[in-house]
Formats: structure tokens, sequence, C-alpha cells
């Protein structure tokens, strides 16, 4: 099944389901006119799971990846501003296609869960700024949830800006 | 017997099970001290729910165990900031939390510098013994020029959006509902004050105001405050919080703070924008603090003409008194530039005077004017109306974006008693064709060759030369230069030759007015060596004197001994520390008195360019600034010379509006 929203696309492979969402904008701080944070941008995020996705999530998983187990994996794609294409830390030009168990690193966590590994890409894809965070349930079983990882990042599609 | 309740008995009796399991004694301590707040907070919840005393005081997810990044206000002596070895990586935010009295709080990681080391350990806080420089992660939206990912050290706590906060945060929203009850005891509770919420946002102990020394209590007409090791905070409900600091808030304080003059502050303390001074505005007037002057106030009209004056950045500067009541019964504030605004309170006038004048001392200051435009050529125009106000007969046009071929042309220009105009190189702009077809020039010299201007221009300019447009050029600045030379003196035995560097601009410029006084060229020359047509042309003037101008790191002592050779007296040397220094240093060596100083910024060259000429129009002398200040040697020159009239060419942006102020404090006459 073809997952495709806000210029991201992606096939999902059987037993995987997604979804493409922007955020909300923000509530004024205090004693601020709602004017005074209109400042604020959606950006689209792209979640993908092997596992039933809640309702609630954090843009990077938190409220998914708790309930992660043993061969399970879970995908996020976030796109930035303009203003952050080709700079340093999006310099690179393509995301990874694949994933290898070595990527993956328990300290490489939003949240560090017992057992969990996960990783992360900052790059300028077709103008766009993107960021690609992987979590699998089980390091120690990481080959069967990169099975199904690698098979999402085969497919993914950035369009241009 | 004494008897003590079932709390207790809990107490005491998890004290002993902690106690036996080796802890320190601080650890012990800690640990009952959480096991009686657990008791506070929820002491039927502490007994029968499965749950750590810890967890039952800080939530669940503020141990180290729980896999989050602990806060910074933890880890960093109570400062809610990025600690050192650390930057502002990313953000997030949670919406509706009631950290933030209903509004977003937004979450900023500091990741270690790429730079810099630390360990992954876990925090000791209270209720935050969560791990600190762990997680290898960003969230990516701040400081995008920093490459890669490191360790997220720790979590700055705002209410403020972060980009207001930190300028190289981006505004794309990022959400984590899972961190809504985050917190720590060095942070603000929930529903927080105003004043608690901006003591926060600026750094708590990390702030400029230091560490909270007197609570928060009521104020004066309805206010709140807070006081702090260097300020304090004040609220209200029209104004909201803002804070006072430092040597401001030592003078707020001296005016009674919010039940003086001045009322509750209106906005933060914040920078004027001059890279100098700091400001906060009050219900009724501001505060005013830079390090040369201090902190002083100004209110009522006093206040509102200082600002429509353009406040510290215009001529007035910063004031160096408050508002105090002169002997005539009239407000007054002096100014660090030698002006005052006086308000007379009878007839509710307002008028900006000379200090000096109004303490009774005599009107022999300097008058200063500025001639300026829109832009560079606007201004040369400029200069041209008020020096050339009947017209004349032969106008000098030069590149306006490069002074390779211009310098020499500033002194033939003099000579000639004819402006200095500027061009593009392939259009001529409409400011100088206004000039033009005012002055009615009958020649127009050219300065450079088809690269400077090109034969469009040249043809332009045709147009408003009754007998046409001369070209003044040759294959390189050095050839053009000579050129000017062989035009100007085409005889020789000259009596003085200035030679000056090629490869820049500034010290030329204060040489042109010298020159054209002293009847010789400005040719120039590169730091090692005298190019071949310069060399020619000395040895076809054969000058009486010649003078260098700048120091050997611009033109060589090997230069000097090889121009020795064009002249029968020892080559002089005109120089001094700096391009500032050297023009004071041609100005000494070369005028004895003069009516008029022409000030210019040394920073670029075209107002420098046209005030050459002019300055040997108006008997005077060419001194530059760098903008904000007045140098030593100029500041010497111009007490020196006493100048009835000092004219500023260029703009604001060239010579700031507090050195002009400054400028008209000098006096017209020497000093007995």
């Amino acid at each position: 099944m073809r997952l495709a929203a806000h210029g991201l696309g992606v096939d999902l492979p059987d037993g995987w389901e997604g979804a493409i969402v922007e955020q909300p904008l923000p509530a004024p701080p205090p004693g601020r006119t709602a004017a005074a944070v209109a400042a604020a941008v959606r950006r689209p995020t792209m979640h993908l799971a092997n596992f039933p996705l809640p309702a609630v999530r954090g843009d990077f998983g938190s409220g998914a990846v708790e309930t992660m187990r043993a061969g399970h994996g879970f995908v996020a794609v976030i796109e930035y501003g303009p203003e952050c294409a080709d700079t340093a830390l999006f310099a690179a030009t393509s995301l990874p296609r694949e994933l290898h168990v070595a990527d993956l690193s328990p300290r490489g966590l939003q949240r560090t869960l017992p057992g969990q590994a996960g990783v992360q890409r900052f790059a300028t894809v077709a103008g766009r700024a993107v960021c690609l965070y992987a979590v699998v349930g089980a390091h120690r079983h990481a080959g069967a949830s990169l099975v199904g990882i690698n098979a999402v990042l085969r497919t993914l599609q950035v369009d241009p800006a | 017997m004494t008897a003590t309740t079932f709390s207790e008995r809990v107490v005491a009796r998890a004290s002993r099970l902690l106690a036996g399991h080796g802890l320190s004694r601080r650890r012990f301590l800690a640990r009952t001290a959480v096991v009686g707040s657990a008791l506070t907070v929820d002491a039927w919840g502490f007994v029968l729910k499965p749950q750590t005393a810890y967890a039952t005081v800080c939530g669940n997810d503020a141990d180290c165990n729980n896999g989050w990044t602990a806060f910074c206000c933890t880890i960093n002596d109570g400062a809610n900031t990025c600690p050192p070895g650390s930057y502002a990586a990313g953000w997030w935010k949670v919406d509706d939390s009631a950290f933030c009295r209903g509004a977003a709080r937004y979450y900023i990681d500091c990741n270690r510098h790429p730079g810099a080391t630390c360990d992954c350990h876990c925090g000791d806080g209270e209720c935050d013994r969560r791990r600190v420089c762990c997680n290898v992660f960003r969230y990516g939206q701040c400081n995008t020029q920093v490459p890669g990912v490191t360790e997220v050290v720790c979590r700055v706590i705002l209410c403020t959006p972060p980009w207001e906060w930190d300028p190289s945060c981006t505004t794309t929203v990022r959400t984590d509902p899972a961190t809504r009850t985050h917190s720590a005891t060095c942070l603000p509770r929930e529903f927080p004050s105003h004043i608690e919420i901006a003591y926060q946002d600026l750094g708590l102990s990390g702030s400029v105001l230091g560490r909270q020394i007197v609570g928060e209590a009521d104020a004066p007409g309805g206010g709140r405050i807070a006081q702090y090791e260097r300020g304090a905070i004040l609220w209200t409900q029209a104004l909201g919080a803002h804070h006072v600091a430092g040597a401001v808030d030592g003078r707020y304080r001296e005016l009674g703070r919010s039940s003086g003059i001045l009322g509750y502050p209106t906005h933060g303390q914040a920078d004027v924008g001059d890279d100098r001074g700091e400001r906060v505005l009050f219900e009724q007037g501001g505060i005013w603090w830079a390090p040369e002057t201090g902190a002083w106030e100004t209110w009522g009209p006093i206040h509102g003409a200082y600002r429509a004056d353009g406040g510290p950045t215009g001529r007035l500067g910063y004031p160096t008194t408050g508002v105090y009541v002169t002997a005539e019964d009239e407000q007054r504030t002096d100014f660090e530039t030698g002006w005052s605004i006086v308000h007379d309170p009878v007839t509710e006038t307002t008028r900006v005077v000379r200090t000096a004048v109004e303490d009774g001392g005599t009107e022999d200051r300097a008058t200063v004017q500025r001639w300026s435009g829109r832009d560079r050529i606007d201004t040369a125009a400029e200069v041209s109306r008020r020096t050339h106000a009947e017209g004349c007969d032969i106008v000098y046009v030069a590149r306006a974006d490069a002074f390779a071929d211009a310098l020499a042309g500033g002194v033939a220009a003099a000579l000639a008693g004819a402006p200095v105009l500027l061009t593009w190189p392939t259009r001529v702009p409409p400011a100088t064709v206004a000039e033009l077809q005012r002055l009615d020039p009958s020649r127009i010299y050219l300065l450079g060759g088809e690269l400077a201007a090109d034969s469009g221009v040249e043809a332009t300019l045709n147009g408003y030369a009754r007998r046409g447009v001369e070209r003044v050029f040759g294959q390189t600045r050095y050839d053009t230069a000579a050129r000017i030379s062989q035009v100007t003196f085409p005889r020789p035995g000259v009596p003085v030759a200035f030679i000056a560097s090629g490869e820049g601009f500034a010290d030329a410029l204060a040489g042109i007015p010298a020159a054209a006084v002293a009847g010789g060229p400005i040719l120039l020359t590169r730091r090692d060596q005298v190019p071949a047509a310069t060399a020619r042309e000395l040895d076809r003037l054969r000058p009486d004197r010649c003078f260098v101008l700048g120091g050997t790191a611009v033109v060589s002592k090997a230069v000097v001994e090889r121009l020795e050779s064009f002249t029968s007296k020892p080559v002089t040397r005109l120089a001094g520390s700096d391009r500032y220094a050297t023009a004071a240093a041609i100005v000494a060596a070369t005028v004895e008195a003069a009516e008029t100083a022409v000030i210019a910024t040394g920073r670029d060259f075209p107002d420098g360019l046209a005030a050459g000429p002019a300055a040997v129009a108006l008997g005077g002398a060419v001194l530059l600034v760098p903008g904000e200040t007045i140098p030593e040697g100029t500041d010497r020159e111009l007490r020196r010379l006493a100048p009835d009239r000092i004219v500023i060419v260029g703009g604001t942006g060239a010579v700031s509006g507090p050195v002009e102020g400054r400028l008209a404090t000098y006096r017209a006459t020497p000093p007995a």
C-alpha cells in the first residue's frame, strides 16, 4: 500500500502501518497574543511502524516506542524549514536506503529504553531539510526489525520542494 | 514514652531499611527526606501502591532508568542555561502546560559541543536524577551550522518561544506530549506566577539577575515584585513582568522603583543596539546606561524629546545626569555630547541647547554641519552643491565603487577648483546627472579606463560637457596617478610630491588637500617597490621635497630610500599608528591653521574623496573618524586647529549622531 502526503511517500510492507501528519500551531505564552507566536510553522512528520501506533505520539515516537517488543521497527521522517536546507547539519544529500546493525546504538535514542537501539540521520533531499529516525525494539534481534525498516527506506520518496 | 504517628513509624522503618543498604550518610539523608516527602504528598498512595517514594514525589519519569535527559538547572548550579561545552541544538513543545500558566512550554536540548567532552552519568538533583550527556540525539532546529549529532547534556525550560530566546533556533514546531509532566525542584512549580516565569526564561540563577534574595511580594498599585542579587522583576496585570538589573536597577531603586517618578517597567532591560549601552523603558520614562556615563533617567517632556531625537543613538548620546531643576526652575538633563534638553514648565516648551552655553559659557563652539545624501553618490553631489553653488567650469568624475583611479584625481580637482562626482562603471546615476545639469561644466575629466567607466558612461557624460569629456587613465592605478600628475603638473620642478600606498585609500584621502595646497601631486606606490610609472613621473617632476604617507606596513623603508633619488632633500614620512592617526599626522605637518575641518569616515573612500577638494575650497583640512568615536589624533588636531566650522561629509551610517554631537563641543578658538 502506498502512503503519500505533503510531498512524502512510501510503500508500506505487509504488517506495517503509517501516518503523515502536520503539527498544530502552538498556543501563545502568557502575556502574549497569538500573533506573537504566529511565526511558528507546521511541517509534516511521517511515522511508520510494524506494531500498532497509538493515537498520541511525539514527533520522534514517544508514546509508541514504549510499546515496542523484539522484532518491532519504528521509522520517523521529519521535515524542517527551508532555512535549514544545506546547512552543516543537513549537509548530506540523501537519506540511507539501507541500515545495518552497526548503524544502531542503544544511546542513539531520544529516550533510552531497555534493549532498544536507534539511529538518526539529517540530510537535504530534493531541496528539503529532513531527518530520519529509526528505532528497533530489541538491539539483539535488530536484524529482524531491519528487514522491514530497510524495505520502507528503499521506497521512501521525498518530492522536490 | 512519646507517641508516634503511623507516618513517623513508616519513615523510621524505611530509614532503617535504607540505612541497611550501605548508603552514605548524604545519600541516606536525602532518601529519608524523599520518603518523608512521599508521605506528606500521598501517604496512602505511597504505602499501598507498588511505586517508589521517589516516584510518588517526583513523578514516574524523573529517575535515571526512565531514559530521559536531566534539566540544566539540576546540573548547572541552578542556571536554566546551556552549561559550558554545550549549545542549543533543538527544541520541542507541549501545549496547554500548567508550568506556563496554560500556554505552550518549550524544551531546549543542550547538546555537547563537538569540541567538548563529557561522561554519561545520572543526575543527583532533587526530583531530577535523569541522564546527563547520554542520549545521542538531536531535535535539530537550532544552530544548524554545527554539524553532527552528539549527546544531549541537559534540557532548558522556557515559556518564551525558542526563536525569541535564541535567534539561531528556527520556528519549525516539534512536539512531545510524553514530557508534559517532566520537572525538577529547581524549576518553577505548576501554575507559577508571571514573575517566576520571567525569571525562569531569563535563566534562573544563571540570569543577569543572579539568585533570588527576597521572595515575591505585593508592590504599590497592585503590582508584584521579587528581588534578586543583581536586580528585580516587577509585574502588573496591564504591563506584564519585566526585569531591571545592575546599575539600571541601582538608579531605579534610588528613584523609588515602582513608587517613584518612573512607575513600572513596560519592557525588560535590553541592549540599545549600539554595542554599547542598555535601557529600560517605564510607564513615565526610561533609564539609560553606558559604561562611560552610568545609569541616568529621563522622564516627562524631556523623555519625549530625547526619544524623538533618536535617544542614545541620536546626536545627544547617553545622559550624564538625571532630570534636575535649574536655578531658573526649569527641568534639565545633560548629555555626554555637550548638549542638554531643557523643559520650561511655565511655557511648556522643551529645547535642546549646548550645555556650556546654558551654564554661562561663551559661544565659541564650532558650528557643525552635515553634508550628506541618501548614498555616496548623492553625498558627492551634495558636497558639490555646497561648494559650487554658482556652477563650475570643470568637473571630475570617478568610479563610485573602487578607489584605484580616483585618489590622484582628488588633487587635480582641488587645484582646478572642481568638484568630484561619482559614477557606476556602466551607467551614470541620476544624482550625478542632475548635478552635472546644474553645474553646466565645459569639460569633464573622467578618471579611469573602460573598466572603471565604459563607453556608455563616457557618451552620457559627453551630453553634459560643452567641450566634451577627457579620459585620464593608464594601464594600472600607478599609471593613472602618473598620468593625472602629467596633466595637472605639465612643467617639472614642483615644490612637493606626496607618495601614498596604491593598495589602500585611507592615507591618500587626508593627503589630497595637503598636496593640493602645497602644489604637488599624489603618486602611488607598492609597499616594497616604486612602480615604473611612478618612478618616471618623479624623475620628470624632480620635486623639491617628497612626503610618504603611511607607516612601514604600507610603504617600506626600501621604497623611501628609492624615493630619495628623486629629490635633493630627505624624504619625510607622515604616519601614525593607524589611518586616523596618519591623517592627523598629515594635517599636523601641513596645516598651520584652518577655518574649517572636514570630517569623513576612514572606513570607505567616496566621502573622503569628495571631502578633499571641498576642504581646499573651504580653506580646511580633512580628518578621519571610524564612525562611532573620535580617535585621539583627530581629537588632538581639532583642539589645535579650533576651526570655526566642522563639516561632516556623509550620513549617520558613516559618521554617527553621537560623534556629530561631540564635534559640536570643540572650541572654535584656541583656549587662552
